[in-house]
């Protein structure tokens, strides 16, 4: 399984956390964390125009 | 709109091929989409994404057709700009005849322009277009937070709006103010605003609260791993922390509620 569907997982599931995966797939979830965090998100996703100056 | 109203432009927009639904995936990955907004974007022929970095990666395993809203923002760019090509993009699509689904994260509907325009406009060219709620930041919140809105009322605003504009404070009831990382930006960027301009936030502010009341920066996890962040300062300190774009301000009453005794009167006459 990737390690998107594993984060998907953990999510849908109150239960499972991290410590309970296997080795192989904390690995996958803990390099996909690594690699994102090195990334520079382009998205603020800040949406609202605020109505500022309706 | 009356009942007739309602079935006649649904009969003129099915006629018309293209359509658009705007979803949320809720705040945390995996665990806060509906159902109906998952299956949804599997069924869509295009799938526009404004969602954080990883929540984008997940979508795409639910449909590989996407493409990121998320391209349009820029720095120094004003983010009025940014909502209206967002709002064009998705309308070329449902234009070409596309079934398009719209994701943007948390409630579709809460606290964004581009979504409640795209629908207004797709409508007012005759497609099909709706939205479905989601969870959304103050949903998190509350229950993070243990808050009630109820229990003293809750007011909300958008915090350049709340600066921009004269309104009422209402101390004796909770006041969030969202997109805080912003305030006072009156050329609506996509970056933090100054500490001066948020220092006009906080002189704001300390007309109704004691420059020592104690209020709350807080994030909703986007991802299961995480915990919700909650950090307490007092006011006066606001313009000098630094903040996350998606934190939200929490101010929690610093005034007890007053008995409304004309009121109460009027009410305890009827009764008897
Ligand atoms: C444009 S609004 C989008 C809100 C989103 N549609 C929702 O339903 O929560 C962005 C603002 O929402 C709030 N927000 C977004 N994500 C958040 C999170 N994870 N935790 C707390 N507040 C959040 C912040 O005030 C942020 O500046």
């Amino acid at each position: 399984m990737s390690a998107i569907k594993l984060i998907e997982l953990l999510g849908m599931d109150g239960e499972l956390t991290l410590d309970k995966l296997s080795p192989a797939d904390r690995a996958l979830v803990i390099k996909l964390m690594g690699e994102k965090e090195e990334e520079d998100d382009e998205v603020a996703p800040n949406m609202s125009q605020t109505a500022s100056f309706d | 709109m009356n009942t007739m109203t309602i079935k006649q432009d649904s009969a003129t927009a099915s006629k018309i091929k293209g359509s658009i639904v705007v979803v949320g995936p809720g705040i945390m990955l995996g665990a806060h989409i509906t159902p109906r907004s998952r299956t949804y974007i599997e069924k869509a022929d295009l799938v526009f994404y404004c969602c954080p970095m990883l929540v984008r990666d997940w979508i795409t395993t639910l449909n590989p057709n996407t493409r990121n809203l998320g391209e349009y923002y820029g720095i120094e760019k004003d983010r009025r700009i940014t909502y209206r090509e967002m709002v064009d993009a998705m309308l070329a699509a449902v234009r070409d005849g596309l079934k398009v689904v719209a994701v943007f994260y948390g409630h579709p509907g809460v606290f964004a322009w581009s979504t409640h325009k795209v629908i207004e406009e797709a409508r007012a060219e005759g497609y099909t277009a709706h939205m479905e709620p989601g969870i959304s930041a103050d949903a998190c919140l509350y229950a993070d937070m243990g808050i009630d809105p109820a229990r003293y009322g809750c007011q909300s605003y958008e915090t350049s709006q709340f600066m921009f504009y004269q309104r009422k404070i209402d101390p004796t009831a909770y006041l969030l103010l969202w997109q805080p990382a912003h305030a006072g930006d009156t050329q609506i960027k996509n970056q933090p605003s100054t500490p001066a301009q948020r220092q006009v936030l906080v002189d704001l502010l300390c007309e109704t609260y004691p420059a020592e009341h104690q209020v709350a920066l807080y994030k909703a996890p986007f991802l299961p791993m995480d915990k919700p962040s909650i950090r307490w300062f007092a006011l006066q300190d606001f313009a000098s922390i630094d903040i996350d774009l998606v934190e939200t301000l929490v101010i929690p009453p610093a005034q007890k509620m007053q008995f409304n005794q004309s009121i109460m009167n009027k009410l305890h006459a009827l009764n008897q």
